[in-house]
């Protein structure tokens, strides 16, 4: 697998000269096509860690590396082409959508921002992808449900042809047949079209079903990382053990 | 109601409730139909469903908290012997918040924000228990460590915003759990939370059930989140009850369809292609009266029977009811 994403020794620091690293020294890299999960309690510094990637919090040092180029130090202007090729998910679609603006026209402005020729077959091909049929093209956000609004949040990253996607948390708002629908479609994007994705949750039954690998991060750290199952049957750090220890468990027969 | 009858009443009996809602453009919303539920005393009930399903409306109902444009159409709630429905204003101002605690889903909202957690604490027990501001205030630091917040003389003369979200879901324990309530209903308690605090507000509650011998209502989307805490769990869909168990036997022998479906779109059920079971199509629009089955058109079991007529709760072994015109087959499978 080729590596598309590389980080090396981030530094994220919030507050000045007396304030804190958010990120302290973190190094991963995701290859096209692969999957990594970032697990971590609320205030891990996970989210920022995504931020950095992304190029939207200032970096303190170390160096972010996409296909092989060094971007932590581009301007916006030199940024511009990189832009595209990777795009963000978040949690809430409601609040990432502008509520006047029709589904439809929602997922193509990316296209339109980075001035990308758009078949007029383009909206369909792509809201078919994301499993929502072309009556919803006019429909505002306020008319579609949770799930429905996180299909058109994949559809507008989808829509520039990304190599990496980063979606935070992008299922921790919906309900258990939702979740299932959605981590499929980003499970099949990512998989079909060797998009090199970060999956940033706290829920460990959702990243067993998604990810390759999985990075632990705490503090700012990442104190644990490796393939899926073997983080999530036979953790050693205790902090990995306690958020397995967590997670609610079934047993169904 | 008989004397011997009442001692043998279970702390809370919901019969035959219908809840309507008015949307934005009048229409009337039958978002709970004709359920019937009950809990005993120290007993942990678990109310799943998906959004829409009107489990919301159903723990609201029992406290008289729906929103304006909800109303209880029919049914009865007895609490304790008494008939909640018919119940005053100052009746049921001294029941809310006394005899029965409400957590909700999002503390920040439901905190005031220009409050110390003190007074929010001390507001109940002034009101309920006729305690002193200086009684109240006590109380309050006592009811702070009770659900875990450490340093409370300190934390006690803070405001909401100095406490993360698990910290300020165990301050609305604390208010909810103030009088010493019978019954708590916990609304989606946990779900703006990470995992760990999940589970650490979870076993707290547990714990002050059992400390308090009281009973709680745990309303929730996750059905994995309540399997191993409930003692028994009841399964909405489409504003009716679908299927009623105790908690070990619905996760090992679920008998309702939807039930299953549930349980196989949950991301620790992958099948062997890879992909979690997606259950096809969408919840039922409750603005209609349905004559049908609610789940038949998302239904892998759907006959004609499923169509024509509604499925009654049948009991499918002790305990154990499934709304399902299949019940029984479901069940020896």
């Amino acid at each position: 697998m080729t590596e598309f994403l590389r980080i090396e020794d981030l530094v994220v620091r919030f507050g000045g000269r007396n304030g804190v690293n958010a990120v302290d020294g973190v190094s991963l890299s995701i290859g096209r096509g692969e999957t990594l999960a970032l697990v971590g309690e609320s205030g891990c510094g996970k989210s920022t860690l995504a931020r950095a990637v992304l190029r939207v919090q200032r970096i303190a040092s170390g160096r972010i590396l996409l296909d092989g180029e060094d971007i932590t130090h581009l301007s916006e202007r030199q940024m511009r082409p990189f832009r595209r090729r990777m795009q963000m998910v978040f949690q809430d679609p409601y609040t990432s959508l502008d509520p006047l603006v029709p589904v439809g026209n929602s997922i193509l402005e990316p296209r339109r921002a980075f001035s990308l020729a758009t078949e007029t077959n383009e909206l369909a091909e792509l809201m078919s992808a994301v499993g929502l049929s072309t009556e919803f093209r006019g429909r505002k956000p306020s008319e579609l449900s949770g799930g429905q609004r996180q299909r058109v949040g994949i559809a507008r990253a989808l829509s520039v042809e990304p190599e990496l996607i980063v979606a935070d948390e992008p299922v921790s708002s919906l309900d258990v047949s939702m979740q299932a629908q959605i981590l499929n479609l980003l499970k099949r994007s990512a998989r079909n079209r060797g998009i090199a994705f970060l999956f940033i949750s706290h829920d460990l039954r959702a990243v067993r079903f998604i990810a390759d690998r999985v990075a632990v991060m705490e503090k700012g750290k990442i104190v644990e990382a490796g393939p899926t199952s073997e983080i999530l049957d036979n953790a050693q750090h205790p902090f990995t053990k306690r958020l397995i220890e967590a997670m609610p468990k079934v047993v169904s027969g | 109601m008989s004397s011997q009858a009442k001692v043998q009443a279970s702390l809370l009996s919901i019969e035959d409730l219908y809840v309507e809602f008015k949307d934005r453009k009048g229409r009337s919303v039958k978002a709970v139909r004709s359920v019937s539920l009950s809990v005993e005393k120290g007993e942990m009930v678990a109310v799943v469903g998906e959004s829409g399903s009107g489990k919301t409306a159903l723990g609201m109902s029992i406290v008289r908290l729906l929103p304006g444009v909800g109303r209880i159409t029919s049914g009865s709630i007895l609490f304790d012997g008494q008939e909640l429905l018919a119940a005053d204003d100052r009746e049921l101002r001294a029941i809310r918040g006394k005899r029965i605690g409400v957590v909700f889903q999002d503390p920040m909202s439901s905190l005031n924000p220009y409050l110390t957690v003190g007074q929010q604490i001390g507001e109940a027990v002034e009101l309920h228990l006729g305690l002193s501001r200086r009684d109240a205030r006590e109380r309050a630091k006592e009811l702070l460590d009770v659900v875990g917040i450490s340093d409370p003389a300190k934390r006690v003369a803070q405001y909401p915003h100095e406490f993360s979200g698990g910290m300020r879901q165990r301050v609305m324990i604390a208010i909810a759990v103030s009088c010493t309530p019978d019954l708590v209903i916990a609304d989606e308690p946990t779900t703006a939370l990470d995992s760990t605090v999940q589970a650490q507000v979870l076993d707290l509650l547990d714990k002050l059930r059992a400390r308090i011998g009281m009973s709680v209502i745990l309303i929730s989307h996750d059905l994995a989140l309540v399997a191993g805490r409930a003692d028994r769990v009841s399964v909405m869909y489409g504003g009716r009850i679908f299927e009623e168990a105790k908690a070990a036997e619905l996760f090992t022998r679920a008998a309702n369809p939807y039930t299953r479906a549930l349980l196989a779109a949950m991301p620790e059920n992958a099948n062997a292609d890879d992909e979690l079971y997606q259950i096809p199509g969408m919840p039922p629009d409750l603005r209609s009266d349905i004559k049908a089955c609610e789940f038949a058109p998302r239904c892998d079991r759907t006959e004609a029977v499923c169509i024509e007529k509604k499925p009654e709760f049948t009991a499918v072994s002790d305990q154990h009811f499934s709304r399902c015109h299949f019940a029984g087959e479901a069940f020896r499978k």
